[in-house]
């Protein structure tokens, strides 16, 4: 008999990232390096799990940006080009490194994954990745949930209910556009919570979400259960809050297991380790240095010479791991059951983009995870929430506290010195899409008006993204996250002013379309919160 | 074998069951032309955060601080500016008796006829530069000032009751900042509920990002 619950849930999520304007654009890579290390390994694990008839549950969130890169054409050309030159380099490193033995047999490894993601990718599932994970969905083994429209920072947007009600919105069109229906669960972006969202969420036919341990620890009301029951937050909606320890396990830098040091090291790629006349075809424009996915080494000390990667004796690790996981989870949940008046869930959100990414040997950790649990003598049984909230268990009455997952748990990471000017931007340009849409109510709109109205609202939503403070603040391609934000309020701007003169320029509206070509269903009409108040 | 199976995976494969996948619109742009009309409307369009009326917003950053932002118009600054009073000899006295102020309320403004003057203030007073249109408040360390909802008003502060708001706030809810750790909770539910420390690693974090670590 089980004794408790474990639900794993995966948030799979990137910026949306599409250049059309450009022969080739290396942020695009982000979503390259993903799909080949990440989403197919992921779908691979999948697919064998399936196959075997093990016995599990997963849920995984696939952002509206995410999906619509996936189904785009250009971005699905872009990455055969990019794996096949991907492909091209293992070739060559087969030839480079013939006099080391232990190098080639590496070389041979990573031109073997190539191959594989070329043939699941192109050949299997006809480049539509979303296909694979549905498959998984109508299989009873995944529950797939979504985020906001473009994994807007909520407690930030929040001057007006307009706009997180629209973040909303769009990101469950997005996915019923995609997947033929609605979630019943919703990934706040970064878990960003603030008291009254769930108003919002219930209105979009949400049943759950997921907080921070600190939003249910400190919820209006003390919640009896600590984080392993959902909090009922008072209109029917569920919060789930994060498990500390087995967010520990993976996520910490100090004590996670993606550390060890018999896992494959991140940064030692060849794209910055071998001589530049050799490598120059393979990074960006000849000279800039960049990953390239071809790493020999493992995780070694920062001062100490690299030491070489050894494919079984990493996996053999991981297997160890999700032993490890399991048993903590296990003794987790017999402490639990007896002071508990039903079984625990334990709730274990991750970033997807970890698995296989930033750990390579993440998707066999967890497959070895997902395994074990499957054996009924473990005690723990996999389970969505959504799941969960069907076996109609009763639940405590309280509010979340404001919360988020970010550094320091708050709005701090998005919210500082970097990165204060942008709200001002994008709150105004907020309220003017408001006025302008409730300006327009009762009038006649052509449909050359109609199509500039809605990507004025696909510029301002892929402005309020979530990542562009959060790369300005980590510091890192902080120029391209700035130039972001500047573009796509220049484009709202722009369409603002047009529709306001009248003077709309087809030629530059259907640019417009062709660059940002996302939520092919977007209404501006949903800006509108006296329409909002009337079809309630 | 394979090709049997890559046949029907190609045939068979699960479709999206809503609408058809967006089709592309067609490519009537060579590439340096849509890179031309993208620069141009960077170019004439970029953001500025001009406002008509004079405006203040708060946001909330964690259970201590907040942010506030404003725009105040020419008008509205010098309506609050007491001009009917009476000229002092001494400037500095002048600038000091008339200092723009950020007031941050716990809850609600209250009005100022009905504050007792006996006592303490319920809200607190931040000078700010008339050049200045962004400020972090920190709140003070006072249990009353824990959590809750806070509205906030820009304005000229003419002495120490006088004060002439020019713009008012929206309301920013701060969550509280203690844990409730104990009550209710057994020991055993409270130490594994507990956040080991309250928010993702910076490993955790620069996991959903791939560009952090692109770079390096």
């Amino acid at each position: 008999m089980n004794k408790g619950y474990l639900s794993i849930v995966l948030h799979a999520h990137l910026p949306y990232v599409h250049h059309p304007e450009y022969d080739s654009f290396f942020e695009e890579s982000w979503l390259f390096e993903a799909v080949t290390e990440c989403y197919l390994p992921l779908i691979t694990m999948m697919d064998k799990l399936l196959e075997e008839g093990v016995d599990y549950r997963l849920t995984l969130s696939l952002s509206p940006t995410l999906l619509t890169m996936w189904r785009d054409p250009l971005l699905q050309s872009r990455y055969l080009h990019h794996l096949q030159r991907q492909l091209a380099l293992a070739d060559e490193e087969i030839v480079r490194t013939r006099h080391q033995p232990e190098y080639q047999k590496l070389a041979e490894m990573y031109q073997q994954f190539f191959r594989g993601a070329l043939c699941s990718y192109r050949d299997h599932y006809q480049c539509d990745l979303a296909a694979a994970f549905l498959k998984h969905q109508q299989a009873g083994k995944l529950e797939l949930i979504t985020t906001a429209a473009t994994h807007g920072f909520l407690p930030l947007l929040n001057t007006s209910e307009t706009v997180v009600r629209n973040q909303i919105k769009v990101g469950l069109a997005a996915f019923e556009g995609c997947f033929g229906y609605r979630p019943g669960g919703f990934w706040l972006p970064e878990c960003g919570y603030y008291p009254g969202l769930e108003k919002i969420l219930a209105e979009a036919g949400i049943e759950y979400f997921f907080v921070d341990s600190h939003g249910i620890m400190a919820a209006d009301q003390s919640p009896n259960n600590g984080v392993y029951a959902p909090l009922n937050c008072g209109n029917g909606v569920a919060a789930f809050g994060r498990d500390p320890a087995s967010s520990n396990q993976v996520w910490s830098a100090q004590e996670g297991y993606p550390g060890d040091a018999d896992y494959r090291e991140y940064y030692s790629d060849i794209g910055f380790d071998l001589e530049l006349d050799y490598i120059a075809p393979y990074i960006l424009d000849g000279k800039t240095r960049i990953n390239t996915g071809i790493k020999y080494h493992r995780v070694t000390g920062n001062d100490l010479p690299k030491a070489i990667y050894d494919p079984d004796r990493a996996l053999a690790k991981a297997r160890l791991h999700a032993e490890d996981f399991i048993r903590q989870r296990q003794s987790q949940i017999a402490a639990l059951s007896t002071e508990m008046d039903r079984p625990p869930i334990i709730v274990a959100p991750y970033d997807a983009e970890l698995f296989g990414h930033w750990w390579f040997e993440g998707p066999h950790w967890l497959e070895s995870v997902l395994r074990l649990a499957s054996e009924a003598s473990n005690g723990i049984q996999t389970i969505s929430c959504g799941d969960y909230l069907d076996l109609h268990l009763p639940l405590q009455t309280a509010t979340p506290s404001a919360s988020s997952w970010g550094e320091q748990g708050y709005s701090s990471y998005w919210l500082n010195d970097s990165t204060d000017w942008i709200y001002p931007l994008i709150h105004k340009a907020g309220a003017e899409l408001e006025k302008l849409v409730c300006d327009l109510q009762g009038l006649k709109v052509s449909n050359l008006q109609q199509r500039a109205l809605n990507q004025a609202v696909r510029s301002l939503l892929l402005a309020q993204a979530s990542d562009w403070p959060f790369i300005i603040k980590s510091g890192t391609t902080v120029e391209y996250a700035k130039k972001r934000i500047t573009d796509h309020l220049a484009r709202f701007n722009y369409l603002h002013d047009a529709i306001r003169k009248n003077r709309i320029d087809e030629r530059y509206l259907t640019a417009l379309e062709v660059m940002d070509d996302i939520f092919p269903d977007v209404d501006f009409r949903g800006y509108c919160p006296e329409r909002e108040e009337s079809g309630r | 074998m394979l090709a049997i199976s890559q046949a029907i995976s190609r045939e068979f494969a699960p479709r999206f069951t809503g609408r058809d996948a967006a089709v592309l619109k067609p490519m009537a742009f060579s590439v340096r032309e849509l890179l031309a009309i993208s620069q141009e409307i960077s170019r004439e369009f970029s953001p500025r955060p001009v406002e008509h009326r004079s405006s203040l917003v708060l946001l909330p950053i964690d259970p201590r601080r907040l942010h506030a932002y404003w725009h105040l118009n020419e008008s509205s600054f010098s309506t609050g500016l007491n001009t009917d009073a009476k000229p002092v000899a001494d400037e500095q006295q002048s600038a000091a008796a008339e200092q723009l102020t950020l007031r941050v309320f716990k809850q609600f403004p209250q009005a100022i006829e009905t504050i007792n003057l006996a006592e303490p203030p319920s809200w607190i007073d931040i000078p700010v530069d008339s050049g200045q249109c962004r400020q972090e408040v920190i709140l003070p360390a006072e249990s009353a000032f824990a959590g809750g909802t806070y509205r906030a008003e820009i304005g000229v502060s003419h002495g120490k009751h006088d004060f002439t708001a020019l713009a008012v706030s929206n309301a920013a809810v701060l969550p509280s900042p203690q844990l409730q750790r104990g009550g209710g909770l057994s020991d055993i539910i409270a130490q594994f509920s507990v956040p080991i420390s309250p928010a993702s690693s910076p490993i955790g974090k620069a996991a959903s990002h791939p560009e952090i670590r692109g770079s390096q």
